[in-house]
């Protein structure tokens, strides 16, 4: 049984699922930041924002495929599959938390300025 | 190539392992460039708007040239990469591994780049007073 496979086979789809769950709930509550910043202009903020998104999926899914490759021992058993994709999963994860956070902070920016010019040239 | 694959006395199942994975690595990326330029292309068409407002299809032309040039320089080094990297995997899950850290590489290099055009379109365009939601630059 080729445990490596095995892990690999797990451990894709999953990090791929990953990306698309916290990339589309991130991009389709973040258009209403986005009208906020260009002011109502619809057709701006969905291109913004789609640009955004294009972005973010890069960014994920090359770091996930870079962290995929596992080196296997001589003892690599299926305890060993459950450890080192706990180990990748979990960082990944961790990595998708960061990046959520960071685009949230980058978006509440964003608003707080538009409102702040708003407010200087109403 | 075949007479490099040779003369590294590398064995025949590395050889067509190695063939496996470069046909895959060139149809998955050449595949991710194209669709991912279809995308920022269409996003492009409003985006390029902001910069240019008073002249739509000027906007519209250099949206279509960005894509152009988009192609050029990313299907290129990624066929340089191709021949440059080596390809020499000994086994089937050493191949996914291997396959997996040529495309994650590229893939984060084409988001690098993404994220540095968008970065530098807007620092530019704030400098030329072109985002009406900013205070105007005072250079």
């Amino acid at each position: 049984m080729n445990y490596l496979m095995l892990a690999y086979a797990i451990y894709l789809p999953i990090a791929i699922a990953l990306t698309i769950y916290v990339s589309r709930h991130l991009f389709k509550n973040g258009l209403v930041f986005m009208m906020d910043i260009f002011n109502g202009r619809e057709s701006i903020a969905i291109a913004t924002n789609k640009l955004f998104e294009v972005g973010f999926y890069l960014l994920n899914v090359g770091f996930a495929l870079m962290i995929l490759r596992i080196d296997g021992y001589a003892g690599f058993n299926s305890q060993a599959v459950v450890e080192v994709l706990s180990e990748k999963i979990g960082g990944f994860a961790l990595y998708l938390g960061f990046m959520l956070f960071g685009n949230l902070f980058l978006f509440f920016r964003g608003k707080r300025k538009a409102k702040q010019y708003r407010q200087a040239t109403a | 190539m075949l007479q490099s694959y040779l003369k590294a006395n590398i064995s025949l199942q590395t050889m067509s392992l190695a063939l496996i994975e470069q046909l895959l690595y060139l149809s998955l990326l050449i595949g991710i460039v194209l669709r991912v330029g279809h995308q920022l292309h269409h996003a492009g068409v409003a985006y390029v708007q902001l910069f240019w407002p008073t002249q739509p299809k000027l906007a519209h032309r250099i949206n279509d040239l960005l894509l152009v040039g988009y192609y050029l320089v990313n299907v290129g080094y990624t066929l340089l990469l191709l021949v440059w990297f080596r390809f020499e995997p000994t086994s089937v899950s050493a191949m996914c591994a291997d396959l997996a850290q040529k495309v994650g590489g590229i893939v984060l290099i084409l988001g690098i780049l993404h994220f540095n055009n968008m970065i530098w379109l807007y620092l530019l365009g704030r400098r030329a007073n072109l985002m009406s939601h900013h205070k105007p630059y005072k250079s």
